[in-house]
Formats: C-alpha cells, structure tokens, sequence
C-alpha cells in the first residue's frame, strides 16, 4: 500500500483528508480474515473507525457486482480479504475472490473511477496486526483520494435491494392476496403506463400471450393478464409481481398485437413501478453490467470505453462529418471469462468495414455506455442521465451522421433519446450494414467468399429483436450474406417473427430463457444451417455461453452451429472494387 | 340597403321591391320557467318594443302553444306585421312551427327569425339572471337587424326523371332495381362483372335458415334479367355522371364481351377452347377456359372471352371457338362502346370486397394450401363448386378430420385490418360448422376460436346454441400463430385460450380464416362520380345515422347494401327496399321543391374569375372563365352552404335568406353588446349550433359571453365578417363548424380551414393577437366542448384592452378594404360617370345597415 497524492480526477490532494470521514465496506472470509480481525480486537489493536466487516464463507464467494455496488451506493473504499494463497479452506475458492476483485478494479477504472479505492489483502487467523495495518494504510488511501464522487448523488433505491437478494428461483414471490396497495407516485406511474401504451385497447384476444416467448416455458408471466390486471386496478399486485422481470422486451407481443397495444413498454413502466415501490430485481451476473453502466451514468466519472480502437490499424478522423458509436459495452469479457469471444471485435470490425468504404469516423472518444439495459429494466434516472450526457456528447463532436454496429445501441440513440432527452438528437442514424448495401448498389465494393468458406454449409441469419422489429432491417443483412454466394436458409421463425435469443437488457438467465435460447440453436440446425450470422453481440456471446454450458451431452446437434457476428463476417469477406 | 339589395338579385323573377316599411312582431317566449326562471322576459320584451320597427312586442307563458299562434296570428293581422321575431327555443326545434303560423296569417314564412335564449341563454346561464337577461336583449336585437332584411321568398321546383340507375349488381342493386321496376320506373342497372349476383351467388347456404344462397338468389336475378323495366349493363362500368337531383346523365362504358346477345350458352365453344384460367367465381380453385360462363346461374346467360387469357382477336392466331359456335355469336372484332342514359335518381349498391388475409403473416394465407379463407371455404362445400361440395384439403385432395376456424381474421383490429366489426363472420362460421357437421357428422371435429361471438340478430343466438349442441367447441382466445407440421401439411395453432388464461398447442388439418369485409377497393371512384362521403372506415356516409339512413348527403343519391357497411343479406335487401322507396318518392311525385337559401349571382358584378364554382362542392356553379360569361346557379344542384358567397371577392354571388347585409346586420348588433368578455360566435347549422343546442339541453354552465350567428355552414363565413366584428370591436371571434370529415355539404369547412389560417397568418403579420380568433370543431354532440371554448374564449376576451381593440381598428382600417366598398366602386364603374350615385353607394355600404 502505498500513499495515494491524486483523486479520482488525478488531482493532487492530502492525506489526511481535512473532515472527511472515509466509510470502507471490507468483506472477509470466515476462518482466517474474519478470525483475524478478532485477533486484532482481542489483542486490543488500534484501527480506525471506517470499516464496516461482511463475514463470507470464502472469498470466492465473491463477485465483481457486490464490489461495484458497494461503490455505487456510496461507499468510498472496499477491502476484501481472504485466506493466503494455499490455505484457502475450501482448497481454491480465493482464486476466485481474486479474479472478482482484479475484474472489479478493470471495470471501476473503465467507468472512471480511481482503482485504488478497491484492496486486496490476504490476512491469516494470526495476523491481527496485519489487519489493523491494513485498515489503517487502506484509510489513509482513502483520506487521500478523497469521498467517493457518486456519494453525492442519490442512489435508486432498487439498488439496495440488489445487494442482497439474487434472483434465481422461478416462484412468484408473494401471495397476491398479500400484495399491499401501490403509493399514490406508484398508481400515478400506472395511469401514464396505460395511457401511453394505450393498454386499454385490449380486447383480450391472447394473441400476445400466444406468442409470447417465454410464457411457452415460464406460464407465471403471463403478458395479457397483466394488461387486465392494470384494467381492474390491481395496481398493488403488480408493483409486487415478480414475473415482470421475466419480460425479455423482445417485442412479439407488439409485433402480434391487433390494437396496437405497446406491451413491452407497459412491462417497462410496471418495472419503474416496482423499483418506485422497492421492488426491484437485480440483474444477471449479480446486476454487473446495470451497475457498471449506472456507474458511467455519473457526471463526476469520466469513463474510457475505447479500448477496442487501440488494436487494428483503425483510420480515424476527427474532422470527418461521421462519427463512429461503438456501443462497446467493456463489460463483457470480465464477466464470463469461459465464453471464447472477444467483443472488440464487433466495433473493431465496423471501423475496418468503414475504411475499406473510404469514411474515417470521428472516434466518440466521450462515449458512456447507452443505457439500453437500464432503460428496459426501469431504472429511468440512471438512463435520463446517460440519455442527455451521451447525445450532447454526440453533437459536440460536429458529426452530421452517426453510424452504429450495435443495433441496441443505434435503437438507443435514434428512438429513445429524443424521447427521453426531449430534443431531436440532431444527427443521421445509420447502421454499418446500411451503408455496405448501399456500397454494393453502387458497385463500389463486393463480397467474395473465404477459401475455407468452401464446403462450410449454409448459412442462417437470426434477426435480433433491436436489429429486426425496432430497427426494421430484415434485407440489409440477407442481401449481403447472399452476395457472398454463401447459401442462406430460414429458421421457422424469421424476419418480424424471429425469436429472441432469451437475453433480455441482462435481466434474467434462468430456465426459460436458456430454454428458448437452445430452441433458437435447434432450429438453425433444422434449417440446415452450419452457421449461424447474427448483428448482436448480446445474441453472440450468449448463443456462444449456451453451447459451451448446455449444449455438448443434451443436444449434440446445437454445437455444431457456429455463431458468426455481422460485422466480422462482413469485415472479412469485403473486397474493393 | 334592402332596395339595392333586393332590385339586384330578384330581379329576373320581376318581385317588386319591398317597398313597404318593415313592420316587425316580437314575441319572447316564458316556456314556463324554462326561460323565465333566469332571463327576465318582461324586460327582456320591453327593450324589444324599443327597436326601430318594431310595432309590438310582448311576452307569453308558452308561444308554441295552440294560444300562443293563435296570438301571432291576431297581431300580424291586427298590427298589419311584415316581420315575425320568436324569441324562444331553438330554431332546430320550432322553427317549421312558426313558418307555419306566420303563413297562415299571410305572410312569407322567409321573413320570419328566431333568438334563441333558451339553448343558448337561459339554460346555460341559470345562476346570472342579470348577465343572461342582457344576453338575451342582445340576441333579440340581432335576431331583429337580421328580420328586418330578410327578403319574401318562393321556393323553386326542378322536374325529377322517371328512370332510376342501380350501380352494383349484387342482391341489394338487384332488390332496389326490382323494387323501382315494379313501382312502374324505368331502371338501369351497371355491373362491373359479368353476371349480376354478386357475393351472396358464391355463397353456399345463408344463416340463420340455413337456404340454399343461389336457390333464392336465381329467381331474383332472372326475374331482374327479364323485367321490362329493367335494363342490364353487365361487364360495365359508370364512366362519368353529370347533373343534379333529378336531372343526371350518366355515360357507361360496356366493355366488349366478344360474344352477341346470340349466344344461347350451349357451351360449344368452350368445348373447343384449349386455353385456361384460375375460375374466378370458384376464387381460383377451379381453372375456366379463355371463353367461359362464370357460373351455371348466370345472368345474362351470355359467354364472354377473357382477352389475357384467349390466344387473340386475329382468327388467324386460334379462332377455336368461333369456328364451334353454330349461332355465330362469337365476334372477335367486338369494340367497347359508351352509352349515355338520363336519370333522376341513382342508388349507390356497389357492395364490399373481401379481407386479403396475405397480410397477416403469421397465419400463412396463400402459402400452406390448408389455410383457406371462408369464401373459398363456401366454393368448397358448395355442390356447384370445384370438388361438387365435398369439403377436402387442398394439399391432398381428403377430407381433413379436424377443422378449425379463425375468426376476426382483417376485423376488430388496428394494425393489418380494419377497426370496425364485419358483422356477417360469427353468424357465417356458425352456419359453416354446422354444414361441417350436416355433411360429415360428428367425426369430424370443428374448434372455433374467436374473441367475441356477435349472435345479436333474429334466431341468431338459436343457431349458435346449435352449433354449441352439436359438439363444436368455441374457444375464447385468438391464435397468435401457424406453422405448418413439415411431414403432413397440418397445421399447429398455438393459442392462449383466455377463458383459462392458458396456452395451447393444436393441430388442424384445415383452418378457415374467417374474414372481413372491406370497402370496395373501386369506392373511391364511385365517391368522385357523385361527390359522395366516405367514413374513415371507408364506406359510404348516409345524410344522417339515424333519420336519413340511405341517403347520400348528395340529393337525388341513395346507398344500400354493404357499399354503405357490413351487413347481412336481410339487411341489404331491406336497406335496398328503402332506398327504392326514397328514390320511388322522389321520382313519384315528379317534381322536387329547393329550399329559398340557394345563391343567387349578380351578373353586373360577376367578372367570371371562377372561384365560386372551383369552391362549390356541388358542381351547382357553371362558369365559362375563358368566354367570360357570368357564373350561373343550377337551382336545383345548389345545396345552400354559401362557400360561394363567402369566396367571391366582388359580392358578386350571394345565397339568399344569408346575405351578407343580413349577416353583417347582425354582426353589427352584437358586437354593439356591452358584455366585456364578448365571444362573438358562428356557428353552423348542423354540427356546431345543435352542439351549443346541446350544452343547453343539458344544462352546461358557462359565462354569457357568447353572440350566436348561425349560417347553414361554416363555409358561409367570410373573411369580411370577421374582420367587420373585429373592425366593430369584438375582443375575439370564434368561427366553429362540423369536424373535417363531417362536413354537411361534403368538404366546405375545408375552405373554412383555409380562411382562418389565412387570417391568422395576417394577423401574425399585422400584429394582432392570434389568440382572439379562435376555430373550433364542434359536432352535434360536443356540447361539453362548446362549454370548453366559449369558457377560455371568454378569458381571452377579458384580456383584450380597449387600446389593444381601438390598435385593432385602426389596424384593419388599414390594411383591409371590405367587399361592400369593392361592389360599390364597381356599381359606380358600371353606373358609368354618375358620381352622385357612387358615393350613394358607397355611404350606404359604409353604414350597413
């Protein structure tokens, strides 16, 4: 431990730290860290007053999230301790505590926060001393660094519900007779939803229901009775209804819908309701990714998301009148180190496509995460703040036209913003794709096959939800794996039909998710495909996550798909002419 | 005023002048307390007998009592009356009352005005007796300026026809024609297919009975194709139709059938011919030959060679058919001709057309050959049909074993279809599942799906009751979609069944979409033919929903069957029946009366620019602007909504019983109002002033800040009139009328549109507060609106200064020369070098009144 002279934003600053009185949440292991902070007590050794102790079995049990939530909810420092290397009591569970806590540090420094208020210190059940030294260097550090810059911020409550519970059981968590009534905001939240999604259209046909995705493996979200449950004035049953965060957002129901009913944004409002009334749910990967990007979301951070341009010989231009939006969320090899898949590529890949099309984007060096999953699990706040940062962001890089790889993304920016922001983002949205069948139109550029393509079996494209029925881009994408020669078939399901890949804003991984994403695998290979193009990472990486968990004893067959990202295939297979 | 006035428009009919001074009856009305509870109807009379030429006035407990005419009466003769005022209820309601007293004791009924301080005053002012009692002083002398110039008036009558044309030949055009043809008229019927018949033809059986559709549908079609009054156009369209009530000329293009009237439809040439087509009739589950009959009924049993599919004219190219032909009926060198027919009436019966169920693309209409739609589901069960009645699924030619039925497949729905109900699928899926279980029994199993079953008709709910006790289940819940078993061709319907709120997965063999019905998709040629209204659903608009139910708002036009909306059989051929009687009375009585409010074009002023006929929504207006010849009035033709009137820039046109003298009198008189929140108001007659009728009828409560003028429709308003209210010091204007859509007189009130935002952008320019001219839609039944506007309407007013109203003044003194100083320059230019006499005319105009 060092002693730290620079603050988050690298200013200079005391050690001592004047009347800050740093508050540091240390989690410790049972059998040598936690014994070794009573050591410390008995032998009646001195330490400052800052730290608050979570006793753990092991510190593997963890997480990256539980680091990044404690950081977000104010606190200005985090120590985790754990057994030395060798002794851990359950032969090799502090590996993982220190893989969390080097993953935490990566991703608080990517959001722009000073890794140095996260420390990890091995102490044993007799090293009392070592303890208190500990605490009291790490306090220093702190004083030094100085609070953390979100504490002043006022943290949504749902968070606090995110540090301890996790959601993995498929059960409704209450009775709902039990459900008490919804607040006065709560029903007030209620009446927008119905009026803006004009949910009191329905006329009941359950061809929402019908279609529905998950409810054909998880009946208890049931999409129409929701609907009918707002119309009766069940206001309180829905703010405590857990099977909304079963929805995936993936848009069927709207696609289904007679009346035109905006079903996945009623889901969305219900879940602003049930965070306004303290019912929130934490996220998959224990609510990482909602907590980095909340983490971004703050004006004091000043986070780097660019790392994927380092590599590659990209061309960038910051005069250029396009101004490339990477959408690259960062996150995402921390998380599942064991998906063999680098989300680098995809941006990486746009640029490369850009170049060979003669345009040099303007690197969106300011670029925070857009929001995407924040905005569909009803964190408004978080996402209204990411909203107006990013889209002025934008236009102070003098772009008239932003070009986007992430079709979440380029939702994101071109059909929320201007809601939620109010004003008109003011540039051009165009998704890479757009621009290479418009390149090919103009006979500028062709697509040739691989050598290895050769033999390789058709190909099938799957329609991601934000690509395909929010973005409306079916034959962009068909158009140019076709102009490969590559052979493209079918899934049953396709185009405005197509089925989700089960990842829904990172809600929820659970049975019926992981279900319907092996479905979507089963299909592809009944239409005969060998290979499998989508324009989603988030479908990438977890099409790539399902084969390598489920796939190989249960279903032979779904391996043998491989899973291609848009912009890769595109980027490789691109020749000028 | 009155005599120049007068001189001018009537002239051609020789009335003399009124020179006689108007001689004007008041009478204010108590109606019980009704009125008297919060007007003070004592002074509100007494202030009338005040007003210059007025030689009595007085007021009574009930004036539409048997005493009460009876009392008008005594004092028209007594007092010598020329001008009646009634000031009661709504002119809506009594005004045919008073017209009748006051012609009874002699006088014209066209000089007779009502002021509504019932509607529009008491009622709405029940806790203001002191503000309501001024209002209703106000309305009375506006009510008095306006009777004053009201003109004597004879209604005109224009000859009627005696030949009606039926366009559509379906079971109501033929009904209608049927109808009129045993009445003794002549019918022309134009059908744009071969045969007549239309939908109900291709029906199997009809519902609730059960019949057989072509057994009781033939006899009406033969006894039509034979009638003596009765003239068939088949394979025809209407081209154009020109004219008025009573007096239309309709051309019709007869499309060459290549075969004479010789043809006996042996079938020999048929026979002969090796070219084939999809069998439209059988909705292209059959195929026909290029030389075809659509079906064994038809009527005219007539051949016809269809030339996409035929080889050729040139007899050289095949020439099969009329080398087979031994009555040498078959013409190649057949042209298309036009022919051109006098009519006085025309009933509109142009029928519907069938939802396309292609778009909806998780269903898979038109890709999976078990998905099939209801028509064709009748050609199959249909004994003349293409598999002779025997009900088998197209991809293997089998009876399937299980059936299901899709309903509201194109209806009930925003997005791919149409919002409305198509009224006919419940009842027809019932009766076809019961044809189902008629031919095959019970092992046949029939789901029905649906979200709602309409049963609501005579012996409607019996049928479904049967259906439900033969076995077959209806299930509540909409499929959200199909996907074909790849082995079988069967088909998984995946379903939530909302009765249970639970999912299911099925397998059919077959299933029949239950489609809609549509607006034909030729209606938007036929609204044009006769500048019709068309509803945002796209059927016809009828006069009135409820009391002019098959007339078109356009006069002398009649709609029935399911061109005016979905309907059954009985229901068309009932509308049919009363659609003849309407067209019957008309042509009965041979001559029809216009009412006096038609326009009238002064020729002296009329410099032939064009505009009164360009805005007219009639066509009513003839004018030859390169001969320029002056603009002439079709009487009959002419609706009286006065758009002309308020668009000609000369005063060249004006539309009597609303002129703009007695409109501008009255304009005067209410902004001469001391209400300092004054909402000067037009109003038309039909949407807006019976909204504001409604606000008092139900009692709405709201400031009496509002002045009423009520033209017959919002086109009436000029841009002279408002700006004259303004130019009198009115703090706001508010100009209302029918919703665009609802249009009394097709689509004026878009011109009304176009005038208040052509004041607007003035008044940006000029630098008065746009606020103060207000436009407001408002229908028949938004009386709660009527409220809402005249409330903020009148806060606005309270904000307007009486220096901002002197800016306003002098702003359009200005800016704006007024038609009346333009008509008298043009008299003086006419009157040639007398300049005496211009500036006569020119002070008179200046002083209005």
């Amino acid at each position: 431990m060092t002693g730290n002279t620079r603050n988050d934003a690298g200013e200079a600053i005391a050690e001592d730290g004047g009347d800050f009185k740093p508050l540091i949440v240390a989690f410790t292991c049972n059998w040598c860290s936690y014994a070794g902070a009573d050591f410390a007590g008995i032998s009646r050794m001195q330490y400052p007053a800052s730290i608050r102790v979570v006793r753990l079995m092991c510190s593997g049990r963890m997480h990256p999230g539980f680091i990044l939530g404690a950081l977000e909810m104010g606190a200005d420092g985090v120590m985790v301790s754990g057994c030395h290397p060798g002794d851990c009591h359950y032969t090799f569970g502090n590996k993982s505590g220190q893989e969390a806590v080097e993953t935490a540090i990566e991703m608080a420094e990517m959001a722009g926060l000073n890794g140095d208020r996260i420390h990890l210190q091995w102490v044993s059940a007799s090293e009392g001393a070592l303890f208190a030294r500990t605490v009291d260097e790490f306090t220093r550090t702190i004083n030094g660094l100085g609070p953390n810059p979100l504490g002043r911020e006022p943290v949504d409550p749902s968070v606090v519900e995110m540090a301890c519970s996790i959601h993995e059981d498929m059960t409704v968590a209450f009775e709902p007779s039990q459900a008490p009534e919804a607040t006065r905001e709560g029903l007030e939240v209620l009446r927008e939803a119905f009026d803006s999604t004009h949910a009191y259209r329905c006329i009941e046909c359950g061809k929402c229901t019908g279609i529905c995705p998950v409810n054909a493996r998880y009946p208890a979200f049931h999409p129409r009775k929701l609907v009918i449950k707002g119309m009766y004035g069940l206001d309180g049953e829905l703010a405590y209804d857990h099977t909304i965060w079963a929805c995936l957002e993936c848009g069927l129901c709207r696609e289904a819908c007679r009346v035109d009913v905006d079903l996945p944004e009623f889901v969305r409002r219900l879940r602003s309701l049930a965070r306004s009334e303290g019912q929130g749910e934490v996220g998959t990967h224990g609510g990482l990714i909602h907590t980095f990007d909340r983490l971004c979301s703050h004006s004091h951070n000043e986070p780097d998301l660019t790392s994927w341009s380092k590599e590659g010989r990209l061309r960038f231009d910051p005069r250029s009148d396009t101004v490339f939006v990477s959408g690259y969320a960062g996150a995402l090899e921390q998380i599942i180190p064991d998906v063999e898949y680098d989300t680098k590529a995809s941006p990486r890949d746009a640029v490369r496509i850009l170049n060979m099309l003669g345009v040099r984007p303007v690197l969106f060096e300011t670029e925070r995460p857009s929001g995407h999953d924040l905005y569909y699990t009803g964190d408004n706040n978080a996402f209204g703040r990411l909203a107006s940062m990013n889209a002025e962001a934008l236009r102070a890089t003098g772009a008239k036209r932003a070009v986007f790889v992430c079709p979440e993304t380029m939702h994101t920016y071109r059909d929320l913003y201007p809601v939620v922001t109010g004003e008109p983002l003011g540039l051009e949205c165009v998704h890479v794709i757009e621009l290479v069948t418009e390149a090919l139109a103009e006979e500028k550029v062709a697509l040739r096959m691989l050598p290895n393509d050769q033999g390789l079996g058709a190909i099938t494209y799957h329609d991601s939800c934000r690509m395909g029925r929010m973005l409306g881009l079916y034959d962009e994408p068909r158009q140019v794996i076709e102009e490969t020669g590559d052979e493209l078939v079918e899934m049953v399901h396709n185009r405005g039909y197509a089925d989700c890949c089960g990842v829904g804003a990172w809600q929820r991984c659970d049975p019926a998710s992981r279900q319907l994403r092996l479905a979507r695998l089963v299909e592809a290979h009944e239409a005969g495909a060998n290979r499998l193009v989508t324009p989603c990472s988030r479908c990438t990486f977890h099409f790539k996550c399902q084969q390598c968990h489920d796939g190989a004893e249960e279903t032979p067959s779904t391996e043998d798909v491989e899973i291609i990202d848009l912009a890769t295939y595109v980027a490789e297979r691109l020749v000028k002419l | 005023m009155t005599e120049e006035e007068n001189g001018t428009s009537e002239g051609e009919e020789g009335k003399a002048p009124t020179e006689e001074a108007p001689r004007i009856g008041v009478f204010v009305c108590d109606c019980g307390l009704n009125i008297a509870g919060s007007v003070d109807t004592q002074s509100v009379a007494d202030y009338a007998g005040t007003l210059p030429d007025v030689v009595w006035a007085g007021r009574q407990k009930y004036t539409c009592s048997d005493p009460g005419q009876m009392l008008i009466e005594d004092m028209i003769e007594e007092h010598d009356l020329n001008r009646v005022v009634v000031a009661s209820c709504s002119p809506r309601l009594h005004e045919p009352t008073f017209r009748g007293t006051v012609e009874r004791a002699g006088m014209n009924k066209y000089q007779f005005e009502m002021a509504n301080i019932r509607e529009h005053c008491s009622w709405i002012h029940l806790y203001d007796k002191e503000g309501g009692t001024d209002k209703a002083k106000d309305l009375v002398r506006m009510a008095v300026a306006k009777v004053r110039l009201l003109e004597p008036q004879e209604e005109t009558k224009v000859r009627v026809e005696t030949t009606a044309l039926v366009i559509g030949g379906g079971v109501a055009g033929i009904q209608a024609a049927l109808d009129l043809a045993d009445s003794g008229f002549k019918v022309h019927v134009v059908e744009k297919e071969p045969s007549i018949g239309g939908k109900m033809a291709q029906i199997d059986k009809t519902f609730p009975t059960m019949d057989c559709s072509i057994c009781i549908l033939a006899p009406k079609m033969s006894e039509a194709g034979n009638h003596p009054n009765i003239t068939l156009h088949t394979y025809s369209e209407v081209q154009s139709i020109d004219g008025y009530i009573g007096n239309f000329t309709a051309k019709i293009l007869h499309k060459a059938r290549y075969v004479t009237t010789d043809c006996t439809s042996c079938g020999d040439c048929a026979d002969a011919c090796e070219q084939l087509a999809p069998n439209e009739f059988d909705i292209g589950l059959a195929t026909r030959k290029a030389i075809y009959i659509p079906f064994a009924q038809a009527v005219p049993s007539q051949y016809i060679i269809d030339m996409n599919t035929c080889l050729g004219t040139e007899p050289i190219a095949c020439g099969k058919c009329k080398d087979a032909c031994e009555r040498e009926a078959v013409d190649l060198e057949m042209n298309d001709e036009v022919v051109e027919i006098d009519v006085g009436t025309v009933i509109v019966a142009t029928g519907v057309d069938v939802y396309d169920a292609t778009a909806i693309p998780e269903y898979h209409y038109g890709e999976y050959p078990d998905v099939i739609t209801t028509m064709e589901f009748e050609r199959l069960v249909n004994a003349g049909g293409p598999t002779s009645g025997h009900l088998v699924r197209p991809s293997n030619m089998k009876t399937p074993k299980t059936v299901a039925f899709i309903q509201c497949v194109g209806s009930r729905s925003l997005k791919n279809g149409h919002p409305y109900c198509s009224n006919v699928c419940c009842m027809n899926t019932i009766k076809d599942s019961l044809l189902i279980r008629e031919h095959y029994g019970r092992d046949l199993k029939i789901d029905v799906y649906y979200m709602d079953i309409r049963a609501f008709g005579k012996g409607f709910e019996d049928l479904y009751n049967r259906s439900k006790a033969e076995g077959v289940r209806f299930i509540r819940g909409i499929p959200a979609s199909i996907t074909e078993v790849p082995d079988n061709h069967d088909l998984r319907i995946v379903v939530e069944d909302t009765s249970l709120g639970r999912v299911l997965t099925r397998d059919y063999e077959m299933v029949v979409l239950s489609v809609g019905m549509e607006a034909a998709h030729d209606a938007e040629k036929v609204q044009h033919l006769l500048t019709l209204s068309r509803t945002s659903d796209g059927f016809f608009l009828e006069a009135h929903p409820k009391l002019k139910p098959v007339d078109a708002p356009t006069q002398g036009v009649f709609l029935c069957g399911c061109a005016e909306g979905p309907k059954d059989i009985k229901d068309s051929v009932t509308q049919a029946s009363a659609a003849a009687a309407r067209a019957g009375i008309l042509m009965g009585a041979g001559e029809v009366t216009v009412e006096a409010i038609t326009a009238v074009v002064d020729e002296d002023l009329c410099t032939s620019c064009g505009l009164c006929a360009k805005v007219c929504p009639y066509h009513a207006i003839e004018v030859d602007t390169k001969a320029k010849t002056p603009a002439h009035v079709i009487e009959a033709a002419c609706a009286g909504c006065g758009t002309c009137a308020a668009e000609c820039a000369f005063g060249a046109i004006h539309q009597r019983h609303f002129t703009d003298q007695q409109i501008e009198g009255q304009i005067d008189q209410a902004t001469a109002s001391k209400a300092e929140d004054l909402v000067l108001t037009f109003a038309c007659n039909w949407c807006s002033y019976a909204g504001a009728d409604f606000a008092g009828v139900s009692r709405m409560q709201m400031p009496p800040a509002a002045r009423v003028i009520r033209t017959m429709c919002s086109g009436r308003i000029s841009v002279d009139f408002v700006l004259r209210a303004f130019a009198n010091g009115a703090p706001t204007v508010l100009v209302s009328g029918c919703h665009l859509t609802d249009c009394h007189y097709i689509n004026a009130n878009q011109q009304t549109l176009k005038r208040v935002e052509k004041l607007w952008k003035r008044f940006d320019k000029w630098g008065i507060r746009k606020e103060r001219l207000a436009l407001a839609w408002v229908s028949a039944a938004e009386g709660a609106k009527f409220q809402e506007t005249i409330t903020k309407m009148s806060e606005i007013a309270k904000t307007v200064t009486a220096k901002e109203i002197k800016e306003t003044k002098d702003i359009i003194a200005r800016n704006y020369k007024f038609k009346a100083e333009k008509m008298a320059r043009a008299r003086a230019k006419k009157a040639g070098a007398d300049p005496g006499a211009a500036n006569k005319a020119k002070a008179k105009a200046k002083n209005g009144t």
